[in-house]
């Protein structure tokens, strides 16, 4: 399968996504799980599309929470395990990686989009949060300050807003 | 808004590199780094010292060295290693084994440089190029030796 996502050509990351700092607004989000009843949130528009069961390349020597390099449009991208990143170490007992969702950041404001792979063990949903759902990050992971913009409540449990441009704009050594 | 560039930087060298494959992880190092490509005619012995094999040769034994496909030292010497050579930088007296050997002569390699996520703490390749048969990583005798022995159980 190989799943093409709703993608606004012309939005980034961070502009025009999910903000939960507007009093009565509601707005959709991709809903991902990254292990087994937690989950991070996506602005739609930076996820670009889902491919199952990705082909990658491991790189020798690379960071603990690297995939390796997956091809994708005549190019070559990087494929993060998001639960080994925030949990600081790789873990025997992870689900296995299903697809790989190919997303869209910015590091900066105007900066070029560049693209990355979040592998994922289930299919990502899509839900509409509104304002009166945001709460605190969860406290599990000492990286959800760096990589999340916000958060909000789902089903009782907190679920960050991350950028993608924080994830994947550097290593986390 | 910025268009869509690809996601890593490009650089272009020319010169003599031998692609050095082992299982799925294809190397490029400078030709003048690789040794002479012998062929084992032996099948190198299991030693205690961790991811070294011993290989007969005439009255005395040199140490053969077998790479996974993530650079580090396999436990096990792989039935389909056929190839071996030298590498300056990697170890005086070990030879490395090789599923294939192919000198590029006075090659041009486009060079890509792998994104800064990826990077580990001590990750001995910088840059990749992109070949038919899949990516093939630019190393060093140096660098492959200092990553693969560190690494060896």
């Amino acid at each position: 399968m190989d799943t093409n996502l709703p993608f606004a050509a012309d939005a980034t990351a961070n502009e025009g996504g999910i903000d939960l700092a507007r009093p009565g607004q509601r707005a959709a989000a991709r809903l991902i799980e990254y292990k087994r009843g937690h989950h991070v949130a996506l602005a739609p528009h930076a996820t670009i599309e889902l491919i199952e069961r990705p082909a990658l390349v491991e790189v020798p020597g690379a960071a603990y929470y690297a995939c390796g390099l997956m091809s994708w449009q005549g190019r070559q991208l990087p494929v993060v395990d998001l639960d080994t990143l925030l949990r600081a170490y790789p873990s025997e007992y992870r689900l296995p990686w299903r697809y790989g969702l190919v997303v869209a950041y910015q590091v900066a404001p105007r900066a070029p989009v560049q693209h990355g792979v979040l592998a994922l063990p289930a299919l990502p949903q899509t839900v509409v949060v509104g304002d009166e759902a945001q709460c605190e990050l969860p406290t599990d992971s000492d990286l959800w300050p760096l990589i999340a913009l916000s958060c909000f409540q789902h089903d009782g449990h907190p679920v960050p807003i991350i950028d993608c441009g924080r994830v994947f704009g550097a290593a986390h050594h | 808004m910025t268009t869509t560039p690809p996601s890593t930087a490009h650089a272009a060298t020319r010169g003599n590199y031998v692609l050095l494959r082992a299982d799925t992880l294809r190397l490029l190092l400078p030709q003048d780094e690789v040794g002479d490509v012998e062929y084992l005619e032996t099948r190198p012995r299991s030693r205690a010292q961790a991811g070294l094999f011993d290989l007969p040769q005439g009255d005395g034994v040199r140490s053969v060295a077998a790479l996974s496909h993530r650079m580090t030292l396999l436990p096990t010497f792989p039935d389909d290693r056929f190839l071996v050579t030298s590498l300056a930088g990697a170890g005086d007296n070990i030879v490395w084994s090789w599923n294939e050997v192919k000198v590029l002569f006075d090659v041009t390699l486009h060079l890509r440089t792998l994104p800064a996520v990826l990077r580990g703490p001590d990750m001995p390749v910088d840059e990749y190029v992109e070949a038919e048969d899949g990516i093939a990583y630019l190393c060093s005798g140096q660098r492959l030796g200092a990553f693969a022995i560190a690494r060896r159980g």
